[in-house]
């Protein structure tokens, strides 16, 4: 088979896209998709309506999958030339999968979120300069590829009929080396503000300039009974804390209302937040990312918009 | 310890960003240049490994004549050489093709420990370092926010998606790849910009292999939602923005 997917189990519901890429670029031909881990049943199902009929299924039982074991578990089954190779976009695959681009000699392309083919070439788009332009990348099909998928890319559609499931044992990983002796997964800080719920949501970035205006900040969160959330860069800055981070390694949110104060839209914060119902962007950089996905934008300075923001609040209340 | 720590020079498109006629990248003659933020923090993580265990710090990087300023920074900072691999073509290769390079950097200085950043904020591929790990047949770790070294091994701190670390072992020789927030990085002291210009820069070439991804050209991103910009003084934008959230979003009082 040519084509592949790959999903940890307990991501997979998350993930189905990577099923339904792997579906649609093998053309109506087999397809495999390989299984770290067990999933739910419900999703497990999902996941074989999904491949539906031209699709195989091969599923590995346990959790626990140092990088050693993920090359060695996915190269076992691979052996037979893969043309193209698909995972999710996300920290775990994007941990390990470069060492299988090295050991499978691919070519390797992340944070993909379109796919199209040229006669002999895969045509790939996908973010460059922190999300401020998107980067078109061509690759000879004559290459094996290893394309991670940003979330998205395609919505996952079932089938009537469903794929082939196999059930793999791990015996063979006894006399692997992990590469790494994983002793424990924990939770970083202990969250004390859970921001899924707000209704109204203060983020803030760099471009507050300093510390200082985050009292302004404050006073707005006030009045308009909001939470205030952060970036990354201002928790790393010291001046909120971790628990009010918003973004990938941070919170998920969507309030009815989100107001990016200084927040450039860095892809790793817009993941936490892309689902608020109206966006607000007030950036210097009219050339801001977090403008794309913004219903309105306020290009200025903060500590000239702020304060008239909350003059105007205080006037008309 | 033998510490080399690869850092990578980028173009600082936060004002403004002007492309190369034929789109493909951006002209990097018209932008300043920075080192990658996450390299800033792997510098720094070196610098504290020698500091604590004893040792060397080399620093290398690829790129063209414009990549001796990314070293002189290093060096001020406090890392004891530098190797400039020289690529006038560095921006626009893959990360295999990187990785290729540093894998020949790595057999000259054999280190003990090899730290980077576990991203570049231009290309962003985020594979490079770890695809140089497996060449070499050492551990790896991406996205370090932790690390202790104690007897041969590194223990590490990794961050994973919402809000978890992984606790883990590894052996060294390794690749550690780390993640802004890290550390606290520090600033150049006036006697190490001094000392800096006396330190050595050796200059080496490398054989790269040929590219398996291209980049055909670049653009700006397609908007899903068009944003509406309020234009006028401050007082003018605060008041259509909250007339609109209020009448027209219905999103608050």
């Amino acid at each position: 088979m040519k084509v592949w997917g790959i999903l940890k189990g307990e991501e997979a519901a998350k993930t189905l896209e990577v099923v339904e890429t792997a579906k649609r670029l093998s053309k109506g031909e087999n397809f495999g998709i390989v299984l770290l881990g067990k999933p739910e049943d419900s999703v497990l199902e999902k996941i074989l309506f999904t491949a539906g009929s031209e699709g195989k299924v091969i599923c590995y039982p346990n959790k626990l999958w140092p990088p050693g074991y993920v090359i060695a578990a996915i190269t076992r089954i691979l052996e037979q030339t893969p043309q193209l190779i698909f995972v999710p976009h996300n920290y775990s695959f994007m941990d390990s999968i470069p060492r299988l681009a090295a050991k499978l000699n691919c070519a390797i392309l992340t944070n993909v979120h379109n796919i199209s083919e040229d006669n002999n070439f895969l045509l790939c788009e996908r973010p460059v300069l922190e999300g401020k332009m998107t980067g078109l990348f061509k690759i000879d099909k004559r290459h094996r590829v290893i394309v991670s998928l940003s979330a998205g890319i395609y919505e996952p559609k079932e089938e009537s009929s469903k794929a082939e499931l196999k059930m793999e044992d791990i015996s063979f990983l006894q006399n692997i080396d992990p590469l790494r002796k994983i002793t424990s997964i924990e939770k970083a800080a202990e969250e004390q503000v859970d921001l899924s719920q707000a209704e109204i949501i203060i983020g803030v970035g760099r471009g507050i300039g300093k510390q200082e205006n985050l009292a302004l900040v404050e006073e707005l969160a006030k009045i308009l009974k909001a939470e205030i959330g952060a970036s990354r860069p201002v928790v790393d800055n010291g001046w909120l804390p971790r628990d009010r981070q918003i973004g990938s390694s941070g919170q998920t949110v969507s309030p009815k209302l989100y107001i990016a104060l200084g927040i450039s839209g860095a892809i790793q914060h817009v993941v936490g937040m892309k689902g608020s119902k109206t966006i607000v962007s007030i950036n210097k950089d009219r050339n801001a990312p977090i403008f794309n996905i913004s219903r309105y934008g306020i290009v200025g300075n903060l500590e000239e918009i702020l304060p008239a923001i909350l003059n105007y609040l205080k006037e008309t209340s | 310890m033998k510490i080399l720590v690869f850092i990578k020079q980028v173009g600082d498109v936060e004002a403004r960003i002007v492309l190369r006629e034929d789109k493909k990248w951006i002209n990097l003659n018209e932008v300043p240049m920075k080192i990658n933020e996450n390299d800033q923090f792997a510098i720094e993580e070196a610098l504290r490994i020698k500091e604590k265990h004893g040792g060397e710090v080399t620093v290398a990087t690829i790129g063209g004549n414009k990549a001796t300023d990314a070293l002189r920074k290093a060096l001020a900072l406090g890392a004891d050489k530098a190797i400039h691999v020289e690529d006038n073509e560095w921006y626009i290769r893959d990360s295999y093709a990187l990785a290729k390079s540093m894998e020949q950097v790595v057999n000259r200085i054999e280190p003990d420990i090899i730290v980077t950043g576990s991203q570049s904020s231009d290309l962003g591929w985020g594979t490079t370092a770890t695809i140089l790990a497996s060449l070499l047949d050492i551990p790896h770790a991406w996205l370090v926010i932790g690390l202790q070294i104690e007897n041969g091994k590194a223990f590490i701190d990794r961050e994973m998606e919402a809000g978890m670390i992984e606790k883990s072992e590894i052996s060294l020789p390794a690749v550690i790849e780390v993640q802004a927030g890290i550390n606290t990085p520090r600033y150049a002291s006036l006697r190490g910009i001094m000392q800096a210009k006396k330190k050595p820069i050796e200059k080496i070439s490398v054989t790269i292999p040929d590219n398996r991804v291209e980049i055909l050209k670049i653009f700006e991103p397609k908007t899903t939602t068009q944003v509406e910009f309020l234009e006028g003084d401050p007082e003018t934008v605060a008041k259509t923005l909250i007339e609109k959230l209020r009448k027209e979003e219905r999103v608050i009082e």
